[in-house]
């Protein structure tokens, strides 16, 4: 009881990856990741706070063609944490426990995740280079 | 405890489904809009309201996410306690920021 060294789980390096396994530990990275990410509300706010000079810095920022991949793959990071949380919330309820339901909407996650993050490129216009 | 943390967790993700919807969509769109339109938005009744309650539910989620990956990883106690401390922190220090950065715009737009 007193060895804090040993392993604990989840034992990530000795079970084979599945989809389900890593669809689930995606979904923790996707949630660290945003976390990062949440840093852009305050920072929008503190250059709306700043002046009309450093908003437009902001959007020059944003505007250039590295910040918009990121952009990119942050719009398919938070789709995914977005749609998979959902898939949470049924599980939480006791739907969609089964191996098959598991494995459908997994995929229907992934799935899904990519066309939002291409219709988000076409809707909102976004350069990512081509 | 765990259950309370638990109840939290699912109620702030359900709650974020439509602010984070409709977050993304106006951060994405900033390009198409003029400061002063920002500035307006920001500094109105309604955007205050969801800026602040968006900002409460977020950092609230995010911090009992990372805690509990943290809980998960860092085996050694007292260094578990002390990067859920650090974490509860930076959250803390990211949601004043964002309340005070609203007061101080409402406060310029008066």
């Amino acid at each position: 009881m007193t060895n804090l060294k040993r392993p604990l789980s989840p034992h990530l390096q000795i079970y084979k990856p599945q989809l389900t396994s890593v669809l689930s530990i995606t979904h923790r990275i996707t949630g660290v990741v945003l976390s990062i990410l949440s840093l852009f509300i305050p920072l929008t706010l503190v250059s709306v706070a700043l002046g009309v000079g450093y908003f437009n810095i902001l959007k020059v920022f944003l505007a250039n063609i590295f910040i918009q991949l990121l952009i990119t793959a942050s719009i398919f990071v938070l789709a995914y944490h977005l749609l998979n949380g959902i898939r949470h919330l049924f599980w939480d309820y006791g739907m969609g426990l089964s191996m098959k339901d598991t494995y459908v909407s997994g995929y229907l996650v992934l799935i899904v995740s990519v066309l939002l993050t291409l219709l988000s490129i076409i809707f909102f216009e976004i350069n990512i280079g081509f | 405890m765990a259950i309370f943390h638990w109840k939290i967790q699912r109620i702030s993700a359900i709650l974020l489904v439509p602010i984070i919807i409709y977050l993304a969509v106006y951060l994405l769109n900033l390009e198409n809009i003029s400061y002063s339109e920002v500035r307006e938005d920001v500094s109105s009744f309604w955007g205050i309201i969801i800026i602040s309650f968006s900002a409460i539910v977020l950092y609230t989620h995010s911090s009992l996410g990372i805690e509990i990956i943290l809980e998960d990883y860092i085996h050694d106690l007292n260094n578990q306690r002390f990067f859920v401390n650090l974490s509860k922190l930076i959250h803390a220090i990211l949601l004043g920021l964002t309340l005070i950065t609203l007061i101080i715009i409402k406060g310029n737009y008066l």
